[in-house]
């Protein structure tokens, strides 16, 4: 057996969880262009959203966050593994993104969850149960390139405010500061967030003047940017 | 031209087909089992399965196993669970003749037998050192050690 083809290496390699084949960049140079290439990686996270189909089910009781993963394929319902976060402790589901689930603890670091795998992140600079968004870099090339956006609003007076955004880079391991850069919404309180391409999306809807304001914020991670959108005017 | 023959005459005449490996070994498939190949289904489909069909990536043993395989997957009447248990057995060979198997379930498009035989090697690989990699899949392009340590690094997560 001279050379394996590569598509070969492909069809072993799709069946695979990210973690070893993380490990196998360094088995030689083929191996690692493959493995780190875009096309890979594109079919690969493709195939894992086709086969792998689940819904992290959240249930936000009083006082009380319940995280469940359910297989449509097999209808199955468990409970997402916490055991890493202590007893009683608080926790919230930041967001998930291509089969990871990002959580953070009210006092604690935050963590990302894969399956039964947990990583625990470094302590962001601020605090960290403003932990607003999960999201992934499809332009990158690497399948680890995941980010988690921190976000600290400083009201002042009405109606100004200033405040400090930092983002964390999975594949760097580091938060970056990119300072006061929310855009004005008011608010604090994102919600569940989407994932669409590149961008995080949010769609809080908040009191303003005695009137619900309800708008569409952005996070293009690619960008490391914010931004802000106006939902259509629909009329009564 | 092929003709089979069956002690008794059979009801329905089993349309078959001829598949030639690259050691010069001819096989008889049935179409109905052909037909989980997506090559040899188009090839049936352009008419161009009626004289021997030459396989010239695939050896004799490889392709008596292949047909072995495709056989017993159009069967009926076989539950999945003594399929599935037939199929472990199928694949409990060494991971060179799965490379094989592999190699020639590419080539004749058997998603089934692509899948099976895939997912052995993964499961195969999935624990093994870089170094037992490289002797498996006789690797020759490996990085140097400093190279190797940089790769490591920037992948330290995947190895804790």
């Amino acid at each position: 057996m001279a050379s394996f083809p590569v598509d070969i290496l492909m069809e072993i390699f799709l069946r695979l969880s990210a973690r070893p084949l993380v490990r196998f960049r360094c088995v030689c140079k083929s191996w690692n262009s493959l493995l780190t290439s875009p096309f890979f990686i594109k079919v690969y996270l493709e195939r894992s959203t086709k086969f792998h189909k689940f819904n992290l089910l959240k249930y936000d009781l009083d006082n009380f966050l319940r995280v469940q993963i359910h297989i449509p394929a097999k209808n199955e319902l468990s409970d997402l593994n916490t055991s890493f976060i202590k007893d009683g402790e608080k926790f919230k589901l930041v967001g998930s993104c291509n089969g990871i689930a990002c959580l953070s603890s009210f006092d604690k670091h935050p963590f990302e969850s894969v399956k039964d795998e947990n990583i625990a992140l470094p302590q962001p600079s601020y605090h960290v149960s403003n932990l607003v968004g999960f999201g992934f870099n499809p332009l990158s090339g690497n399948p680890d390139d995941f980010s988690v956006v921190n976000t600290n609003i400083y009201f002042e007076q009405y109606p100004n405010y200033t405040s400090q955004v930092e983002v964390y880079s999975f594949r760097r391991n580091c938060w970056k500061q990119l300072g006061n850069i929310f855009p004005p919404s008011l608010t604090q309180h994102l919600g569940n967030q989407v994932i669409f391409k590149n961008f995080i999306c949010w769609c809080p809807c908040f009191r303003l003047d005695h009137e619900i304001v309800t708008l569409l914020i952005l996070f293009d991670v690619v960008q490391d940017d914010f931004q802000k959108m106006a939902l259509p005017n629909i009329k009564k | 031209m092929s003709s089979s023959s069956s002690s008794s005459l059979p009801p329905c005449p089993k349309k078959m087909i001829t598949l030639k490996s690259s050691d010069g070994e001819t096989f008889q498939i049935e179409e109905t089992a052909a037909l989980q190949s997506k090559t040899l289904e188009n090839m049936i489909d352009e008419n161009c399965a009626s004289t021997p069909i030459p396989l010239r990536s695939i050896n004799g043993k490889i392709l008596a196993k292949v047909v072995e395989f495709c056989n017993k997957h159009a069967e009926v009447g076989v539950d999945a669970e003594s399929l599935h248990a037939w199929d472990a057995e199928f694949v409990n060979v060494e991971y060179t003749t799965l490379f094989d198997y592999i190699l020639a379930a590419n080539f004749l498009e058997i998603p089934t037998l692509l899948d099976l035989a895939s997912g052995v090697v993964g499961d195969m690989i999935k624990g093994k050192t870089p170094d037992e990699i490289r002797k498996m899949f006789n690797i020759n392009d490996a990085f140097s050690p400093e190279e190797e340590e940089e790769v490591r690094r920037a992948n330290q997560w995947a190895f804790e």
